[in-house]
């Protein structure tokens, strides 16, 4: 009870809140408003414009921003873990998909596949990225999880949490769907798929990215936002908002298990206050109504209680411990104060760092704080705005580093290959593609500089067509920027790598 | 000894190609002429069911007996197990070891499902859906193309295209007398890796025998009940046999390539919510264009169009390509309008087709709806001809 009226309170006043403020928290000094002067050691706050206010900012006067510094903890609603994983497998948080009479046709006769273990029978034979529910109609359907993208399978077994970095969008995904059209049959059936082939193929310009591994999540988000009705979620067949670019920026998907430690969504610190509301985000293909919505809220605390609970695949290979020691004093002089510390007394500071002091490639942000304003404004208006708030930050969150060894490519947009090349920039390749296509064998891994296999290419897209290539010339593609670890001699380096096996 | 009986059942090559060593086989000058042993092989072939099927491949023969100009069906398809509904497809290109295309064969025959026939492994010709052929042959450097279309009850035929083929009851053939199949068989032992012997009849005095390998089990893709598995690149050798009054005067080796699929199982119904035309043409050089288009029936949604170029090596890859229809309509008695001409483009593979539709606008009722099913030419940046179905979109749904 004491938590749900602070949880009302911070709703009320879009104050910061922290369940229990942690020591190092207290330490820090007031909040203060302008990044600009941030000195890395103040709040991130929720403003009403950004920094460098823009006049089209006026027009949107439910859009959100946040400074940086360290972003404060939100209460966050309870739930059941293991609910949470039977929810997430089980419901119907995407409310339309493919009948599944056909769904079950066109999965490959010879070889069953890859499924996940403890769910309820009628997902018998299904991928694990798939749930089974049943529509209005009554009938069976098959609908996408959260696990398309957020779990990988890793030397045969299944991560549920790690983003899969080897996805495939650049197809137009509304072709498949379109094909399935075919062995649907009957009234039900029919009615059921064509929302979802209406829909998919609403998106489908906006998710189609221009290479392989790159995920297109939040370009999907907005195009979704564009046909829907803040006040009452339904949706318009015309869009409301302007659509997002065709050109999607590359997004990398993040480890689930980071939010035990991070107070705020994404990678711009753009989600906070209520996390389970946010994630219900992902609802937003089909479901049309506040009772929909309600439903799946009924759930969906539980859920964020079972991502919160996941922790990091251990590494699987031989570790120096005695260099790893001497990693951890490298580390801890030159990279905690950004993505904290680690082991028994960890402490992680949630810090959104600004723009000119990472100087990654700048493409979301800019898009967060220029034409991206409208969806913000929305989200900020509509059901999911009631708990959370929408604010991204003129500058990327440190992410906590636990398990980072198995979330290769690195940076926000998935640029640069290994850690290695992450702390030494030089040696980042400007064109480069995986040398392999999943992670079954362990030999895809390597040891010595944490990814995953790669071919370094002399030439980019503009010279080969082929959308394996990443080529770090385009827009939103560049590995610029994070050279902490420039300065570092090469033992030093290979110090921290090692240390990083340990998180 | 898979392995042994396979070859004692292809003696007939065994003195030419050395294919594998098997001990215990007679010498092949034991063997009496290649048209007895070719006559037995057909015999043992017919009787041999292999009861693992599925995915065991067809067993598919044909009568040798009529040396006629004429293209026969008459022969037994046969399909181990009875499996509801098959197809089977192949397609080879022959070319002389010297050089030269003598004729590219590509056929294909849909089973339509229905009686359980009594051998448990026939498909006899009231079973065939659909089956076609183009023979694009050296003997009078035409393409020549036909199409036997026959649905259960009615066994309608349709008659074939470019004034050249003509088809009664069973009986399909292309004209002028110059080319004919008459035979084809294959008698696989195992699932699919085995060796494959195939004899065509391309005229009263010309005739092709062929053996190709298929090494290993090729990826089997599948939709519902539907399996399918295809492989490409595969170098098939031979004879080419001249005959005179049935025998042989004359025989000098032949080379072909060869790409082979099969497919078996119950095909799934489609075209409930979403049509699918398909055309497949020939567009020379031993190429072949297959496209399939799909549209709504409620007319919303995006057409689609998937293409695949089958290259002379029996390799296909998927390409991009526009269809478009002509404005111009054929209309059918039904009232079902469709266009008389197609238009297909892609610049980057420098296609650029007109594809003009042969017949009047006939329908065929394949069970999945009324459809146009007709033999076309192409012109433009390639000549060729091939064949179309086109889904009438004012159907109910099946
Ligand atoms: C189409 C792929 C996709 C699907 C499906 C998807 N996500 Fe995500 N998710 C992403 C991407 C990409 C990001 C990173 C976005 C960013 O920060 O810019 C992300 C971020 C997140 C984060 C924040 C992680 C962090 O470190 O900040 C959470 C939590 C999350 N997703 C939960 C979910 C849940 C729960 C679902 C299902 C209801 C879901 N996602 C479905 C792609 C996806
Ligand atoms: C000034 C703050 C700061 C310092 C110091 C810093 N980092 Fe970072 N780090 C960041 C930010 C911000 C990001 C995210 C940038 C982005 O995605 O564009 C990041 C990203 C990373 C990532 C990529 C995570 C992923 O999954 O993509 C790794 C690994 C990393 N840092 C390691 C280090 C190491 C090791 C050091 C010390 C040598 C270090 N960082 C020092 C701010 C910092």
């Amino acid at each position: 009870m004491y938590k749900l009226i602070i949880t009302l309170l911070c709703v009320v006043t879009l104050t910061a809140c922290r369940d229990e403020p942690s020591a190092q928290s207290e330490q820090l000094p007031e909040a203060e408003v302008d990044a600009r002067a941030d000195d890395q050691s103040g709040f991130s706050q929720i403003l009403d414009s950004p920094l460098s206010e823009s006049s089209s900012v006026k027009k949107w006067p439910n859009a959100r921003f946040s400074s940086s510094g360290v972003i404060p903890e939100y209460l966050q609603r309870e739930g059941d873990v293991e609910l949470g994983r039977k929810a997430l497998l089980e419901e119907a948080y995407v409310s339309c998909g493919i009948p599944e009479r056909v769904f079950r046709q066109l999965l490959p006769a010879d070889n069953a596949p890859l499924g996940v273990d403890g769910r309820h029978e009628r997902a018998e034979g299904l991928p694990y990225n798939f749930n089974v529910v049943t529509n209005d109609d009554g009938l069976s359907i098959v609908t996408s999880n959260c696990l398309t993208c957020h779990a990988t399978k890793l030397f045969g077994e299944l991560v549920v949490g790690l983003g899969n970095e080897f996805l495939d969008f650049t197809a137009d995904a509304s072709k498949p769907v379109e094909r399935a059209g075919a062995l649907v049959q009957g009234d039900a059936e029919i009615a059921a798929w064509e929302l979802y082939a209406d829909r998919i193929n609403t998106i489908a310009p906006y998710i189609k990215t221009s290479t392989v591994g790159v995920n297109p999540a939040n370009n999907l988000t907005f195009a979704l936002i564009a046909h829907r009705r803040a006040n009452d979620n339904t949706w318009s067949n015309q869009p409301l908002l302007p659509l997002p670019p065709t050109d999607v920026p590359p997004v990398s998907v993040p480890p689930w298990w980071r939010m035990a430690k991070k107070p705020a969504m994404f990678n711009l610190g753009e989600g906070r206050r209520d996390h389970a509301r946010i994630m219900m985000a992902a609802s937003m293909l089909c479901t049309d109504s506040f009772a929909e919505l309600e439903e799946i809220d009924q759930y969906a605390p539980d859920i964020r209680a079972f991502i919160a609970s996941l922790e990091p695949p251990e590494y699987p290979f031989p570790v120096d411990t005695v260099l790893a020691n001497t990693g951890r004093e490298v580390f801890d002089r030159t990279c905690s104060q950004c993505h904290g510390s680690y082991g028994d007394e960890h402490a992680y500071p949630a810090r959104l760092v600004p723009l000119d002091v990472v100087q990654t490639d700048s493409t979301l942000v800019d898009f967060a704080l220029g034409d991206g304003v409208p969806y913000i404004d929305w989200f900020n208006q509509s059901y999911y705005g009631q708990l959370s708030t929408a604010a991204p930050g003129a500058g990327y969150v440190a992410p906590p580093l636990d398990g980072v060894w198995a979330t290769a490519p690195f940076l926000h947009n998935g640029s640069v290959p290994t850690i290695g090349m992450l702390l030494e920039s030089t040696t980042r390749p400007r064109y480069w593609k995986h040398a392999v296509s999943d992670l079954s064998d362990p030999e895809s891994y390597d040891q010595q500089h944490l990814g995953w296999q790669h071919d370094v290419l002399d030439s980019g897209k503009a010279s080969a067509a082929d959308v394996a290539i990443y080529d770090t010339d385009l827009p939103g593609y560049a590995n610029s920027g994070h050279r902490f670890g420039d300065h570092l001699g090469d033992d030093e380096r290979a110090a921290v790598i090692e240390y990083l096996k340990t998180l | 000894m898979t392995g042994c009986r396979v070859l004692s059942s292809k003696k007939w090559l065994v003195g030419v190609f050395l294919l594998q060593a098997c001990s215990s086989e007679s010498p092949v000058s034991s063997l009496s002429s290649p048209e007895e042993q070719w006559l037995s092989n057909i015999a043992a072939a017919t009787d041999t069911v292999d009861s693992s099927y599925p995915p065991n491949p067809i067993e598919f023969s044909t009568q040798l007996s009529a040396k006629t100009s004429r293209f026969s069906l008459r022969g037994i398809f046969t399909f181990p197990n009875a499996a509801p509904t098959g197809s089977v497809d192949q397609n080879q290109n022959l070319s002389l070891v010297q050089g030269g295309v003598i004729a590219s064969l590509d056929r294909v025959s849909i089973r339509q499902g229905g009686d359980i026939v009594e051998k448990p492994s026939q498909w006899s010709y009231e079973h065939v859906l659909r089956s076609s052929i183009l023979v694009d042959a050296v003997a009078n450097s035409a393409l020549l193309s036909d199409q036997i279309v026959s649905i259960e009850p009615t066994s309608t035929v349709q008659r074939a295209a470019l004034n050249l083929a003509g088809a009664t009851d069973n009986q399909l053939w292309v004209a002028n007398n110059s080319v004919s199949i008459d035979s084809i068989v294959f008698s696989p032992p195992e699932r699919c890796s085995a060796s494959y012997q195939w004899q065509l009849e391309l005229s009263a005095t010309l005739r092709v025998r062929l053996e190709f390998l298929v090494d290993g089990c090729p990826q089997v893709q599948s939709v519902g009940g539907y399996s399918r598995w295809q492989v490409g690149g595969l170098i098939a050798k031979g004879f080419l046999d001249e005959l005179e009054n049935f025998e042989v005067v004359s025989s000098s080796p032949v080379e072909a390539k060869v790409w082979f699929s099969h497919g078996w199982g119950e095909v799934p119904s489609v075209g409930g919510a979403v049509v699918l035309d398909t055309l497949s043409i020939d567009i020379g050089q031993q190429r072949r264009l297959d496209i399939s288009r799909s549209r709504r029936r409620s007319g919303r949604g995006p057409e689609t169009v998937s293409a695949s170029l089958l290259d002379q090596d029996g390799m296909s890859r998927t390409i991009e390509l526009i269809w478009k229809d002509g404005d111009e309509r054929l209309a059918a008695t039904s009232g079902n309008q469709y266009p008389s001409q197609i238009t297909l483009s892609s610049a980057e593979e420098g296609i650029d087709l007109r594809v003009q539709i042969m017949n009047r606008a006939i329908e065929s009722d394949t069970g999945f709806g009324n459809s146009l099913n007709v033999p076309v030419v192409v012109s433009g940046s390639h000549a060729g001809a091939g064949f179309l179905n086109y889904v009438a979109i004012n159907n109910t749904s099946p």
